[in-house]
């Protein structure tokens, strides 16, 4: 009774917010999935398609087309990232989990390029893989004495995707080590002298103690992990603006292009609703892999 | 009494009008412009007071876009009724702008402005979409074949390549090679669309048909030209390899003496005044070479005028007024394209200074030609690329290339043909 006399009260805090998020959210969403049955180029009116863009899409997708090349490529770069970042941060969580001193140093260090702009961090690597000059390039020459010939990273379309998973795991790195490191404090103590005296090794402790206790945390970050390789654009519009021969175009350069270069609004729109459901699907598949064998110890 | 009041009230309307407050604001975009401010400085101390001045109470309001994102912002500002008045686009723009009533067809006004006959043709089809004109060309860059003097003497030859087997023999000669890394480049040529174009030209191709309506790719004279220009790379292996040594950096590969020759624009001729001024008198310029005929690709940046311009005559009398001769010659000078109109050439200092630009001026008026004009020249551009460096890159074949793509145009012209 008192609840629902406060209720008009808590809608009437809670209005601002809301209304920021129906006017820049829910109306935004809705207008794009009216607009994905349209044809629209943001001067005219928009006109009534039925499916006909959806169509298209799947007609790019069986004709091995653009938007097929960018679904491909954007599993490319989730496959090439959410795996290798999530080892990467694992093993820098346990390493920086250490009592040390000066360690505060160490997790600031790893923690700056999360927060540093992603174009900055682009522009810094295109010159580290330019195939005349760059870091990279002479590194890799010294090192084998000459051997390896320059490579030309964003220009070949082999290895233009390999070299920007290589810098996204290295920008993200700290984001994920970070939330590791959360979930390694938060395991008690107890449980690994426990099992130290019981005889248990650093390897057996990791696998049978940290590794299932950081479960939850390992699914937070898969599932935060997807999202943000479905919608990756910056590093690839500025390093290689989807080059060579598509080689890194992805969903959302895609949407991009077709909606703000093209002017094709409700086709660009069609494959934002077709990256939500791919998005929708790879966290559902996410979530129940990991919810699988979740442990607790008392 | 009555005439005490009336003599009051229209001091004070006149003192209101004269407070400084402009009677009519316009909107200039201007996206071509130099990093060292010369061409801002030029517009906002120079061109632009002097106009203000010519009309009283007109302001100009100038914006300064960059390439990036000047798609993005005339979109987004025709969509919100804030467009500008006058505004300056490329060379593939006029028949999406056109096509979306996004530029003022300007014949009548021309006609009586009369001075068409001035610019170069090459330069004002570009502002042409299906028989009306669109804008006035504000900046032009012909894109021609230069060759170093004495490598190509060396390599035995007394002529600049004229036929494409010439190019490609003089290519081989001038090549030099370390291995597998390529130390001189005997043509300097990137991966572009644009040069796939130039190729397609000389060989009589067309990218689509006179009135758009479908794809003329997949023609043998469009497969044989994407077949040479993959040739060049891999057959013949001329052209730059990655990692080539570069001198001091980044400095470009012809004015690096890395390259014998190379298809460019006039910065070609900049890139080597700037870093290496003693190599120019050895820079020799040329058509590119032909096959069937012969062709130099113009690419030239124009200035369109809003239909929704509240203050069309006054947009014109500024478009106008930035043609005037000295005035276009300036804006060139600032940024070293060529004007496209004759008097401005004539004008132009820089342009009197060195010999090889009035070779590209008269290469220009010679065998110009411009883009041909339709609404989906950034689809097809994207298109073409990826087809293009499919050929080069040996992902596909230069005909799988061009038949694939040549399928995906046809079906994307006539999407609009439908409509």
């Amino acid at each position: 009774m008192k609840a629902a006399r406060h209720q008009p009260i808590a809608y009437a805090f809670l209005s601002p917010g809301l209304a920021l998020f129906l006017v820049f959210t829910v109306i935004p969403v809705f207008a794009a999935l009216y607009l994905s049955f349209c044809r629209y180029d943001v001067i005219h009116s928009p006109a009534w398609l039925g499916v006909r863009n959806y169509a298209r899409l799947w007609q790019d997708i069986t004709n091995h087309g653009v938007f097929y090349l960018s679904l491909r490529n954007t599993l490319q770069y989730a496959f090439g990232t959410i795996p290798l970042g999530l080892a990467l941060a694992l093993a820098l969580a346990l390493l920086l989990n250490a009592r040390l001193k000066g360690m505060g140093v160490y997790r600031t260090t790893y923690y700056l390029p999360v927060v540093t702009s992603m174009v900055a961090v682009a522009m810094v690597w295109m010159w580290i893989y330019d195939p005349s000059y760059g870091l990279l390039n002479y590194l890799l020459a010294r090192l084998s004495s000459g051997r390896i010939t320059p490579q030309a990273w964003l220009a070949d379309p082999g290895q233009a995707m390999a070299a920007i998973v290589a810098m996204s795991v290295w920008k993200g790195l700290g984001y994920n080590t970070v939330i590791y490191l959360a979930g390694l404090q938060g395991i008690p103590e107890h449980l690994y002298e426990a099992a130290t005296i019981d005889g248990a090794n650093a390897w057996q402790r990791f696998r049978r103690i940290t590794w299932p206790l950081l479960k939850p945390t390992t699914a937070f970050i898969l599932v935060v992990s997807v999202i943000g390789a479905s919608q990756v654009f910056a590093q690839v519009y500025v390093m290689t603006n989807g080059g060579p021969n598509n080689a890194t175009t992805t969903i959302v350069h895609q949407i991009f292009q077709n909606a703000f270069s093209y002017l094709k609004m409700g086709y660009a729109s069609a494959m934002a609703f077709v990256l939500f459901a791919l998005i929708f699907l790879l966290s559902l598949i996410t979530l129940r892999l990991t919810r699988a064998g979740q442990v607790e110890y008392a | 009494m009555m005439g005490r009041l009336l003599l009051l009230l229209g001091c004070a309307l006149l003192l209101g009008c004269g407070g400084g407050e402009p009677t009519a604001e316009l909107e200039l975009w201007i996206t071509d412009f130099s990093s060292d401010n010369s061409t801002r400085v030029l517009l906002d101390k120079q061109l632009l007071p002097r106009f203000e001045a010519a009309h009283p109470g007109v302001k100009v309001n100038t914006q300064y876009i960059s390439w990036a994102y000047i798609d993005q912002k005339l979109a987004i500002s025709f969509a919100g009724g804030v467009q500008p008045d006058v505004f300056q686009v490329g060379a593939e723009y006029v028949g999406g702008l056109a096509y979306r009533g996004m530029a003022q067809p300007l014949d009548d006004r021309i006609a009586e402005w009369g001075q068409q006959s001035d610019f170069f043709p090459a330069s004002w089809n570009t502002c042409v979409y299906q028989g009306k004109t669109y804008g006035l060309p504000y900046l032009s860059a012909p894109r021609v074949l230069l060759y170093r003097r004495d490598l190509l003497q060396r390599a035995g030859y007394a002529h600049p390549p004229d036929t494409w087997e010439e190019l490609a023999d003089a290519a081989q000669r001038m090549t030099v090679r370390d291995g597998t890394v390529t130390t001189l480049a005997g043509i300097n040529l990137p991966v572009s669309w644009q040069v796939f174009v130039e190729f397609l030209w000389e060989n009589g191709g067309q990218i689509f048909n006179e009135d758009g309506t479908r794809s003329r790719l997949d023609s043998p004279e469009a497969i044989e030209a994407l077949q040479f220009y993959s040739d060049l790379y891999n057959q013949y292996q001329v052209c730059p390899t990655a990692g080539m040594p570069t001198i001091g950096g980044s400095i470009p590969v012809f004015a690096s003496q890395k390259a014998a020759m190379e298809f460019n624009n006039q910065f070609g001729i900049r890139n080597v005044q700037k870093y290496a001024p003693a190599l120019l008198p050895k820079v020799g310029l040329a058509p590119t070479p032909r096959r069937k005929q012969r062709v130099v690709s113009v690419y030239t940046d124009w200035l369109a005028m809003s239909p929704q311009s509240k203050h069309q005559d006054l947009a014109w009398e500024l478009m106008t007024f930035l043609m005037e001769p000295d005035n276009l010659a300036a804006y060139n000078a600032t940024l070293f394209f060529i004007p496209p109109r004759r008097s401005a050439v004539k004008a132009a200092k820089f342009m009197q200074e060195t010999s090889q630009l009035q070779e590209f001026v008269s290469l220009m008026d010679q065998y110009g030609r411009s883009l041909p004009a339709i609404p989906e020249w950034f689809e097809i551009r994207t298109g073409l690329q990826s087809a293009v460096s499919a050929a080069i890159y040996q992902t596909k074949t230069p005909e799988q290339a061009l038949r694939d793509y040549s399928r995906e145009l046809d079906e994307l012209l006539a999407e609009r043909v439908k409509q």
